[in-house]
């Protein structure tokens, strides 16, 4: 209880006391009001003021509230944002100029819960008589036994009406989310497939586990190029009756692979319906001794470190024997041959010759830096580590030069041909367009510009003159390798490949086609080797695909001038642009 | 004095309650309009993803390729169908004598015929 106390000298003091307290200090105190009215009064005013009180700040508490209602931001809820990102878990797959190759898309389903179906006869005959893919005596006969059951996973938007339509009870519709693959098998193994509960579990898919879903994965890959390159194999690989072939585009500037195809293939939106050997990506995880393409690795360490130029000499005549081995030309010349007819006329026996001038440890040290040592860092899960030998002596020297004695992947053989054709830097391939893709020096420009004059003459007077494709002056390299047996290799089954670069002067991009065991045909009066099968095939595929990557043919005046000159910035300077270009777009 | 503070005091009580309660109802509202938003944004971007993966199903070249085989008599160009930019000038100039120098010129765009046919025959 509060007392208002006035003294003589200081009239405005306060004590609490006690009411009995009071009497003890009258005399030094003039008691003004302790009762009756005026003491009611003066306690009720007190009792007003601090409910105005009170009530004053519940007002400027509810004023705030209200302004910031009225004219704040209000903050979207959780569950609003939360619903689009449960929509779209898995990012979807576009090609470099943004084809869709991978998405998810929204589905009804049609279920029906078997033990609130009052006539299942009737359920079943009416839903057939909308769905006329459903088996009405097979669902009758589950609605009878009282399950529950997914009629339809795929329901579109006017099925659904239909069936909602019949009103019938025990019918649900639930969402699903499907993956759907638009391309169908175009660039299966690239794009791989996803299964139920594991998400993504081979190619890029498998990569878009760890994408960000907002955004989607862009592979490097141009689904028009990627369609001829898998169309002409196709129709090589049936023409020569092949066991499988595969085949692969790259940007030899950049690494970034345009164009992945290994046959046979599979459709990613029933992936169970192929055999797993048609899933295997033979162009990335298969090892393959492939064959005479190595020789152009040789030839150009050789350039690099000075032991041989482009006119020595090499004694190709007979055979050459290293070691306890023999070596023998299959497209035997029998005479001494320069460094470039050694290459064009694909002599084992002179680029034995080059590898036992280069030697065991800078032939090891060039392969190695041309990545031939170890699995590539690519996106795709389905890569190997090349399988060596496991000794290096003069015998593995001498037949690794050409390509025999060393398994690597076709995308291995691919990445160390566009480094001797691109300048000399060697890129890691890439998957995924803007990655890091920064290169390593391998070979100087000269070398790189001697082999392109060299891969040149394979094709004009050497082993590949079907690979000739007019305007772009190809270069590359044949290889007919024969495939490993039981105690040796089989002379009558072989891997037939061409690797090859355009346009030959400044190459863009650098293509690699491969049979496994084509058949000769007629037409080839008996011949199955790669000249007559993957060369022509390569030439076709540059016919078709380079307008689509924007190379323009040129005469061969111009051709000329640039295999001489060697100038590869002239014109990779144009090509490069037109790459920027492509990739902001 | 007394007696107007607190009626005043009501007063402003009741316009507060009036005020929140539009307010409430007005936020209520906006949530709701929000809400129909989304959903109808979402409905709409499942629609665009459908008509995207049916455009690209569409588009799929293989698809295209089958069916240009089997209804035109289209075929993948040929060298002698392409020409550059500058190629193209030169014909459209009437210069033919020109073409062939031009035919140096570096790597750049390519053109068909077909399109520049089509430019010759606007420009007529």
């Amino acid at each position: 209880m509060f007392k208002r106390l006035r003294s003589r000298a200081k009239p405005a003091a306060y004590v609490i006391c006690e009411a009995e307290t009071v009497e003890a200090t009258q005399e030094a105190l003039q008691v003004r009001a302790c009762g009756g009215r005026t003491r009611l009064a003066e306690r009720a005013q007190t009792r007003i003021m601090m409910c105005a009180v009170v009530f004053v700040f519940i007002f400027a508490a509810l004023g705030v509230r209200l302004a910031y209602v009225s004219f704040g931001q209000i903050k979207p809820a959780a569950r609003l944002a939360s619903v689009s990102v449960a929509d779209a878990p898995r990012p979807e797959i576009v090609d470099r100029q943004g084809a869709l190759l991978a998405t998810d898309l929204p589905m009804i389903a049609l279920e029906v819960a078997g033990r609130e179906v009052w006539d299942p006869h009737e359920v079943a005959t009416k839903l057939a008589a909308v769905l006329p893919a459903i088996d009405a005596t097979a669902l009758e006969k589950k609605l009878h036994e009282g399950r529950y059951v997914e009629v339809r996973a795929d329901l579109t938007p006017a099925e659904r009406r239909a069936v909602f339509d019949l009103g019938l009870p025990g019918v649900r519709f639930a969402s699903r989310v499907k993956r759907f693959y638009p391309q169908a098998d175009l660039g299966a193994h690239i794009v791989g497939h996803g299964e139920p509960g594991k998400g993504g579990v081979m190619g890029l898919e498998k990569t878009a586990n760890n994408w960000r879903a907002e955004e989607p994965l862009r592979a490097t890959i141009d689904i028009r190029v990627q369609q001829v390159l898998e169309d002409e194999l196709a129709a090589t690989m049936q023409t020569f009756s092949a066991k499988a072939a595969w085949g692969a585009v790259m940007d030899v500037a950049t690494g970034e692979v345009i164009a992945l195809a290994s046959l046979p293939d599979f459709d990613p939106n029933a992936p169970g319906a192929a055999p797993a050997d048609s899933r295997r990506n033979r162009a990335t995880y298969d090892l393959y001794e492939l064959g005479s393409a190595f020789k152009s690795f040789t030839a150009a360490a050789a350039l690099e470190d000075g032991i041989a130029s482009e006119t020595s000499t090499y004694d190709a005549r007979g055979r050459f024997r290293v070691a306890d081995r023999n070596i023998s030309d299959f497209h035997g010349e029998n005479r001494i041959l320069t460094l470039s007819e050694v290459i064009q006329h694909s002599s084992n026996i002179g680029i034995a010759r080059v590898a036992g001038d280069l030697g065991p440890a800078r032939q090891k040290a060039y392969l190695r830096r041309l990545g031939l040592f170890e699995a590539l860092p690519i996106e795709l899960a389905e890569n190997r580590s090349p399988q060596l030998p496991a000794q290096w002596g003069p015998v593995e020297s001498a037949t690794i030069a050409y390509g025999h004695g060393i398994s690597v992947t076709p995308l291995h053989l691919l990445t160390a041909f566009s480094t001797v054709v691109n300048g000399g830097i060697y890129h890691q391939p890439a998957f995924v367009v803007d990655r890091d893709v920064r290169g390593q020096r391998v070979f100087s420009e000269n070398t790189s510009a001697v082999m392109r004059r060299i891969l040149r003459r394979v094709i004009t007077d050497g082993t590949a003159e079907y690979a000739q494709a007019p305007g772009y002056f190809p270069i590359g390299k044949t290889a007919t390798a024969d495939k490993p047996s039981a105690g040796g290799y089989d002379r009558n089954a072989r891997i037939a490949s061409f690797v090859g670069a355009v346009p030959g002067f400044a190459p863009r991009y650098a293509i690699l086609i491969s049979f496994d065991d084509p058949q000769p045909t007629e037409d080839t009066y008996g011949y199955a080797t790669a000249g007559w099968n993957a060369a022509p095939t390569f030439a076709r595929v540059v016919s078709r695909a380079a307008p689509l990557l924007g190379l323009s043919p040129v005469n061969e005046a111009t051709a000329l001038e640039a295999f001489v000159s060697g100038e590869l910035a002239r014109y990779q300077e144009a090509s490069l642009g037109s790459s920027t270009t492509e990739r902001l777009q | 004095m007394i007696r107007i503070t607190t009626i005043f005091l009501c007063m402003l009580l009741a316009a507060a309650a009036a005020g929140r309660y539009r307010a409430e109802v007005s936020v209520k509202e906006t949530r709701s309009e929000l809400r129909r938003l989304e959903t109808s944004k979402l409905e709409e971007l499942r629609a665009i993803q459908m008509l995207r993966a049916e455009v690209a199903y569409l588009e799929n070249p293989n698809r295209l390729s089958k069916i240009a085989q089997a209804k035109t008599d289209l075929r993948p160009s040929e060298r002698e169908q392409l020409l550059t930019a500058r190629q193209l000038a030169v014909i459209m100039n009437g210069d033919d004598a020109e073409v062939a120098r031009s035919d140096d010129s570096a790597p750049g765009d390519v053109i068909t015929n077909a399109i520049a046919m089509a430019q010759l025959a606007d420009a007529e």
